[in-house]
């Protein structure tokens, strides 16, 4: 693509498609909970675990949308470290200061925010829906 | 209000008052000098403080001290940190070039126009280089603004901002060049000396070089603007999205499911599970077999203990004493026996009255039996005897 990322496809699916609207679900929840994090969250953009606790601390919005994250029942720092465990695993933040515990986003990332960018709602909706 | 009498007084004052002054310029975007910091600058003499606002250096605003912006300005402009771009500067530069291109041409002295001569050099000069300068300022600033900003909306308007600053300095460059070449050829052609020509050459590369850069300035300004613009549309997408899958219609009001069947990333599979099949052997004849075994019971808790199967109980007869008597022949006193003879060991064996019969075979074993037990006792001859098919070595008493 040039975007600065690859991945892996397999031709003959081994998975439902109810199967892959789950985990993509949960992705468009986790999108959602970065973004309100901080609205610059995107390829380039650093932050630490710290930061997402100072800024739950302060923003109630932020600690609900952290508690429905995952199905098990976590504390919330719990909860972020799973989160960016998670986002680890899928190549979309990589560790840049080990001692201050400082992530930084990778290009990769760019690929779950053109996959919901490449939705297409229909034409009704579009004007229903509240900002 | 004093004012400073000379140069002098105004250096000496800012080497004195070096650490507050250095203080307050870092401290120049947040309002926290306090008077208590303030004095302790200035080694709690108080006068220091009361010279600085009576000079215009600092002024007291009730709370909290602020440098005064004509030294702010002075000193983000020299040391390039200024936010400021000013294309005023470069317009009134253009004016009094024109201004002084006309006094040339009225002036009669030689004297007098070569100083006009200069003034225009000078004033060349002066634009190409703050004209350098801006660029060099508007690139900055326009990094730190896509960078640093943290409210997407200011970002958007303060780029928008630096790109007319943009539209101003290449204005500006534009009309030097057209000034120089076109609108006065007339002192130009007239005036042209050595030291003009090169000024002038210098100031058209300058400005080149300047324009250049503004056309990247142009390309980067409008890229950062479309990131911000795509931020903005993905962000409002994925709230419709969200909202949609919340409300449970998104399968039906987006081409989700579309989308989902033509691609087939692998992340979306369920991790394939490799079955191990574990060596038995490992489980029961190692420590760490068994230490695995016992947290493996441990965490399913079934409790399960093996019960031994109980054997029937014992009956009658095995309580009964059973003798057995084992027959074996006492070597040592064999031995004592045949020292006392006079026999070799082997005839002596042979010979011998034994209380059970023994077989042949078993009296070559007692005859090995001896011989190798009580060897230093017995002295082995190299002489050897026939027995039938047996040869064996004479042994004697030592």
């Amino acid at each position: 693509m040039g975007n600065g990322y690859f991945y892996f496809t397999r031709a003959e699916s081994k998975v439902e498609l109810a199967d892959k609207l789950e985990r993509f679900s949960r992705w468009i929840d986790r999108l959602d909970f970065l973004k309100t994090f901080n609205s610059a969250f995107s390829p380039g953009f650093s932050f630490s675990r710290f930061n997402i606790m100072e800024q739950m601390a302060s923003d109630i919005e932020l600690k609900e949308k952290a508690s429905k994250l995952y199905k098990e029942k976590l504390s919330l720092e719990e909860v972020v470290e799973k989160l960016v465990d998670d986002l680890e695993k899928l190549g979309f933040i990589e560790l840049e200061n080990d001692i201050d515990g400082i992530w930084k986003v990778t290009s990769a990332f760019h690929y779950i925010e053109e996959l919901v960018d490449s939705l297409i709602i229909s034409e009704e909706v579009e004007n229903e829906i509240s900002e | 209000m004093a004012a400073f009498n000379n140069i002098d007084e105004l250096i000496r004052m800012l080497s004195r008052e070096k650490a507050l002054l250095k203080h307050m310029f870092a401290n120049r975007k947040n309002l926290n000098v306090r008077y208590d910091t303030a004095r302790e600058l200035v080694e709690y003499k108080e006068e220091r403080i009361l010279y600085l606002i009576d000079h215009g250096v600092i002024h007291d605003s009730g709370d909290f001290f602020e440098m005064e912006d004509v030294y702010l300005y002075f000193f983000e402009e020299v040391l390039n940190v200024s936010e400021q771009i000013n294309v005023a500067s470069v317009k009134e530069s253009i004016d009094s070039l024109n201004s002084a291109i006309d006094y040339y041409l009225l002036e009669n002295s030689e004297q007098r126009k070569y100083d006009y001569l200069k003034h225009v050099r000078k004033i060349l000069r002066n634009i190409a280089q703050t004209t350098f300068k801006n660029v060099i300022d508007l690139k900055r600033n326009i990094d730190n603004t896509y960078k640093n900003e943290p409210n997407y909306a200011i970002k958007k308007e303060k780029l928008k901002k630096l790109d007319e600053k943009r539209l101003g300095i290449a204005e500006m460059i534009r009309q030097t060049e057209i000034l120089i070449d076109e609108r006065q050829p007339g002192f130009f052609k007239l005036a042209m000396d050595v030291g003009l020509n090169n000024t002038v050459r210098d100031v058209k590369l300058q400005l080149t070089d300047a324009y250049h850069n503004l056309i990247e300035l142009d390309r980067q300004i409008i890229d950062y603007l479309n990131l911000i613009e795509y931020q903005n549309r993905l962000l409002k997408k994925l709230r419709r999205v969200k909202y949609l899958r919340d409300q449970m219609v998104m399968e039906s009001q987006t081409n989700v499911n579309q989308v989902l069947n033509s691609i087939s990333p692998l992340w979306m599979e369920n991790r394939p599970k490799y079955t191990l099949k574990l060596s038995v052997d490992f489980l029961r004849n190692t420590d760490e077999g068994l230490d695995a075994l016992k947290a493996l019971s441990a965490r399913i808790k079934t409790g399960v203990v093996a019960s031994k199967r109980k054997a029937e109980p014992l009956t009658s007869e095995f309580m009964d004493r059973a003798e057995k008597v084992l027959d074996s022949v006492n070597t040592l006193e064999m031995k004592n026996a045949f020292l006392a003879s006079g026999e070799d060991l082997y005839t002596f064996i042979r010979n011998y009255n034994y209380h059970k019969t023994l077989e042949r075979e078993a009296k070559l074993v007692l005859f090995c039996q001896i011989a190798s037990q009580y060897l230093p006792e017995l002295n082995v001859c190299d002489n050897f005897a026939l027995d039938n098919d047996i040869e064996y070595p004479l042994i004697f008493p030592a």
